[in-house]
């Protein structure tokens, strides 16, 4: 809990930080903000999907504005099976979220350049498992559930940074997200562990890294 | 202007870094399901009742024997002025050592038999798969599986050449414990057997629920 803790108080820093650092360019240099429609695709997802524990597809939308603003809109897929989940079990949770919201430009140069933002998001998804005990006399106890028409949603706080490639209106970046759960169904004995889109449910909070390859038109 | 290279190269070499790490973490997860050794059970100790009985009763004949002759020779001590009752008083004694001795005997094994210490032919239930394979030496306190998909357990056991029954039923609660699921029998009640008596003890003496894994069964035979 101590690093998640350091995260969440070192993020105003790292704001206040990068805004210093932005109005310094600022004052010094003239830069271009290339307005317009982009598309992005997040690529360390695309990673997961030749794995056998996570499947994970995610694109996005924004369009920048002239006044540093960016509305963005995100849609996803997961299919996620943790073998941590639990010890004696096998665990999946599949669905679909999306997410909006808005970032705030803070250029570096005309290659690099931060962002902070603000989201939220929302998952459909379902889970199902299966757990056992074993016996030394009796059967082998198993049980199968399994729970449909799920939902959570969530908010999210944006730190990240990006770099224009040497592909013309093509952009490489990452981010980090701060993620606050809202809402969730709970079960027991065993809970949903994780939402795709969100992440795993162990806290109310979870950190997240995107990284992702942007098209501006 | 300042130098903000080295920013920026630090910047990347971390993200790397971190999801590298974040993708290493994930991969490196034991898919070994851990099923063993989480099924409820109880504990279950057998008191030969009929030995202890026959031997308490020796025991107390020996110590009133031991008692009278004590008596015997404190008498004779005091009339014994010249002698004339050694040999007698030397084959009291005599008898009175080797009573102890089996009196001393006789007690060893009736703190064994209060102990519980006893070997176990079998256990076996009628819904079970396969019988429970009892510790080939004698042992205090045998541990008995709960069938953890049923509300009741039976057995029979063969215990000094004769098969007893013993049946039970228990509430079960499904819980997470330490990322496990787990079986949790509580309230456990023996509804059968064929001992001469039971009783039945918590570990925990503070709790009123008593679970499985912490009750105590004390059988009779």
């Amino acid at each position: 809990m101590r690093p998640l803790l350091r995260f969440i108080s070192s993020l105003p820093l790292c704001c206040c930080f990068l805004f210093a650092q932005a109005q310094e360019n600022t004052d010094s240099t003239t830069f271009v903000i290339n307005t317009g429609l982009e598309l992005y695709v997040d690529y360390g997802k695309l990673a997961t999907l030749p794995s056998d524990f996570e499947s994970k597809l995610e694109v996005g939308i924004a369009v920048q504005l002239a006044n540093r603003l960016s509305p963005n809109f995100q849609v996803g897929y997961g299919s996620l099976q943790p073998n941590s989940a639990f010890e004696n079990g096998v665990y999946q949770s599949t669905g679909y979220y999306g997410r909006f919201g808005i970032n705030y430009l803070l250029p570096f140069d005309n290659i690099n350049s931060f962002f902070v933002g603000l989201k939220y998001g929302l998952s459909f998804y379902e889970d199902e498992g299966s757990y056992e005990i074993s016996s030394d006399i009796f059967d082998t106890y198993r049980v199968s559930f399994g729970e449909e028409d799920l939902s959570a949603d969530w908010f999210e706080i944006i730190l990240g940074s990006e770099k224009q490639t040497k592909i013309k209106n093509l952009s490489i970046g990452g981010q980090f997200a701060f993620r606050i759960i809202n809402n969730r169904s709970n079960f027991t004995p065993v809970d949903t562990y994780a939402i795709p889109g969100y992440g795993r449910t162990f806290d109310q909070t979870v950190p997240a890294l995107n990284l992702y390859l942007k098209y501006k038109f | 202007m300042a130098n903000f290279e080295p920013v920026k190269k630090s910047l990347v070499i971390f993200l790397t870094w971190l999801f590298g790490y974040a993708w290493l973490a994930v991969s490196c997860e034991d898919a070994e399901l851990d099923t063993e050794n989480i099924d409820p059970f109880m504990r279950v100790v057998f008191i030969n009742d009929d030995s202890l009985q026959v031997l308490n009763l020796l025991v107390a004949d020996i110590d009133t024997t031991v008692a009278d002759i004590t008596g015997v020779l404190d008498s004779l001590d005091t009339v014994n002025i010249d002698n004339q009752f050694d040999s007698l008083i030397s084959a009291l004694d005599s008898t009175r050592r080797i009573l102890n001795r089996d009196r001393n005997g006789f007690a060893a094994t009736i703190s064994d038999i209060q102990s519980g210490s006893v070997m176990i032919s079998s256990i076996t239930s009628p819904d079970g798969v396969t019988p429970l394979i009892p510790p080939v030496d004698s042992a205090e306190v045998f541990v008995f599986p709960l069938n953890a998909g049923a509300d009741f357990s039976n057995f029979v056991v063969s215990l000094d050449g004769r098969f007893y029954t013993l049946e039970t039923t228990y509430e079960r609660s499904t819980l997470m414990e330490q990322r496990t699921v787990i079986v949790e029998a509580s309230n456990l009640i023996v509804t059968s057997d064929d001992f001469d008596s039971l009783t039945q003890q918590c570990l925990d003496t503070a709790t009123t629920t008593c679970i499985s894994n912490e009750t105590v069964v004390t059988l009779y035979f």
